[in-house]
């Protein structure tokens, strides 16, 4: 198994914003993590990566079978790990550079960055001068140049439009062809309908996993139903 | 650092340690009828120059001009003809390796109508307790270019007070950049620089502030003449007990004058201590001066996401900083920007740890 939550529980300000998240992906399989806003998704993609804020953290993390909790945001990125953020913060670092750095960190990749990123970005400050699209497209740009084993993306389709849903979609296909094993965190579920394949899908509630299985009949009972149908009594 | 001891990529050297003086021109410049020698040897042998001195600045500024027009220990004469274009740079290096040594300089820099060079300086001391006094007086002719560099790498002990007058006659351009890249005991300078019509300027300071060091470095620019417009960016980053302090002055006096100041400060360090001190006169209705300042430490959030990338918290600060002086070399030339560029990622590298 690639990776395996077992049990994650998370508490903020003494608030429980994760309760106890059991969670099974392997390698360059597809997965898709449903939930609402507010749901506690965004957090999880997070306490895998090992990126605060958070008072106290509960339960397994394992990579390849290594127990992850204790390492630094880094370290796990270095095993594989990637995020891609739904909101890259602003850097005043010119996206050039940046991309510069992490080439420098992870070698030379079959897919050229100039493939994904428009060159005319370049010389910009990432991310505060960048479209909602241009940050998506950037972003999972990024995740690319990483090379990772698990690429967790975190709602890459919300606040585009189409194009930019079919873009982020190619990417996710990148991805796939190149090996990654992808969680991806959605809402809408948009950026699915544009996908090849989807191996399995989740439904995030109020910090926990409530139901899991085939991702058609899940986003199809998401689509005919809403979340509430998947509300434990 | 941000001089070429070799030599190479460059138009021709100055080098003053301590009063001793070694000089190179590249002949072909001599042959363009460019002067770049010692100011005291130019002073004995140019009478012309006396139309120049003193001019944009006056002796009786305070006591450190006035010591520099009693006596000076060395200098440049910086002379480039009308319409000569100086392609490569020129380099000047002030060195103090003598303990307890006052340095007294005076340059002058006289560019021609519509002639361009740039003019790389670079100041530094080996010596533990010394003064460097620095009058610097640059005269842009008409549709001149001038790129004017300076790079401080004095140490604790040391203080400099460099003065700096600049004029810029119609269609002009000047473009400084100042570095100061290590600890000082005391950095104090506001150059001042006089815009007349149609000329533009663009200061750019990059202030990292170490150990004890007190910098007080700002620019002072008069929008004299219609339509001169000017651009002056300021960063500083300060760690340790460091004392920051951002000056800048724009005072519009023409119609159609345009003037930004930006200061923008990165504490590194809650004993250091950051100000900003924006000022902007109009004496003019229709010019417009605008200025925006910020002091702030590094965002977490920034940090978090460049760690969550793969790098070290050292290296996430690392590229943090260097992004944040990134800023002004867009009309410097190539080979200037390359020294900067490792000027700059060492700063980078200081505010890291």
């Amino acid at each position: 198994m690639l990776l395996r939550v077992r049990g994650l529980k998370l508490r903020l300000n003494s608030k429980e914003i994760l309760r106890g998240v059991n969670l099974d992906i392997d390698r360059e399989e597809i997965h898709v993590l449903f939930g609402p806003n507010g749901a506690g998704k965004s957090t999880l993609l997070k306490a895998i990566m090992g990126i605060p804020p958070y008072d106290k953290v509960e339960g397994e993390i394992l990579f390849e079978e290594k127990d992850i909790r204790n390492l630094k945001p880094y370290e796990r990125a270095l095993l594989g790990i990637s995020m891609s953020y739904q909101n890259p913060p602003p850097l005043s670092v010119r996206l050039g550079y940046l991309l510069s750095k992490i080439r420098e960190k992870y070698g030379p990749t079959s897919t050229s960055a100039s493939d994904v990123i428009p060159h005319y970005l370049l010389g910009r400050e990432a991310f505060s001068s960048f479209s909602g699209g241009e940050a998506k497209r950037v972003e999972l740009g990024i995740t690319l140049l990483q090379k990772p084993k698990l690429a967790m993306l975190d709602e890459p389709d919300s606040g585009v439009d189409v194009d930019s849903i079919k873009a982020v979609a190619s990417f996710i296909e990148k991805l796939r062809e190149s090996g990654a094993a992808i969680l991806l965190v959605t809402h809408t579920g948009y950026v699915t309908d544009y996908l090849r394949r989807v191996d399995k899908a989740h439904i995030m509630l109020k910090g926990e996993i409530v139901c899991e299985g085939s991702f058609e009949e899940i986003y199809r009972r998401v689509l005919r139903e809403g979340y509430a149908s998947f509300r434990r009594d | 650092m941000g001089a070429s001891l070799e030599e190479k990529g460059v138009s021709g050297s100055y080098l003053l340690r301590n009063s001793e003086v070694s000089l190179i021109l590249k002949s072909y410049l001599e042959r363009k009828g460019v002067l770049f020698l010692d100011i005291r040897e130019a002073k004995s042998r140019f009478n012309w120059l006396s139309r120049y001195v003193w001019k944009v600045l006056s002796a009786d500024m305070d006591e450190y001009t006035k010591l520099a027009s009693e006596e000076v220990e060395g200098g440049i004469l910086l002379y480039v003809p009308k319409g000569a274009k100086v392609s490569l740079p020129l380099q000047a290096c002030f060195l103090i390796s003598k303990p307890r040594w006052e340095q007294v300089v005076h340059n002058v820099v006289i560019v021609g109508e519509n002639a361009e060079v740039t003019l790389n300086t670079f100041c530094a001391s080996t010596s533990k307790s010394a003064l460097h006094v620095g009058v610097t007086e640059i005269y842009v002719g008409r549709g001149a270019r001038v790129n004017y560099v300076m790079v401080h790498g004095w140490r604790e002990g040391v203080e400099a007070r460099p003065r700096t007058g600049v004029n810029v006659d119609e269609g002009g351009s000047i473009s400084m950049y100042y570095i100061n890249l290590k600890p000082v005991s005391l950095i104090e300078m506001s150059p001042l620089i006089r815009l007349r019509r149609e000329s533009s300027a663009s200061l750019t300071s990059i202030l990292m502030g170490l150990g004890s060091s007190r910098l007080e470095v700002g620019s002072r620019v008069e929008l004299v003449g219609e339509r001169a417009r000017a651009n002056v960016i300021s960063r500083s980053i300060a760690k340790d007990e460091a004392r920051v302090k951002m000056l800048g002055k724009l005072t519009s006096e023409s119609r159609g004058s345009r003037g930004h100041l930006e200061c923008k400060g990165l504490q590194l360090s809650p004993r250091a201590v950051i100000e900003a001190v924006p000022v902007l006169v109009s004496r003019n209705e229709e010019s417009e001066l605008t200025h925006e300042a910020s002091i702030g430490r590094l965002s977490e959030e920034a940090l978090y996401y460049l760690m969550s990338k793969g790098f070290t918290e050292e290296e996430a600060i690392s590229m943090l900083v260097r992004g944040f002086i990134d800023v002004g070399l867009e009309d410097m030339p190539h080979t200037i920007k390359t020294q900067i560029s490792i000027i700059l990622n060492l700063i980078a590298k200081y505010g890291s740890g």
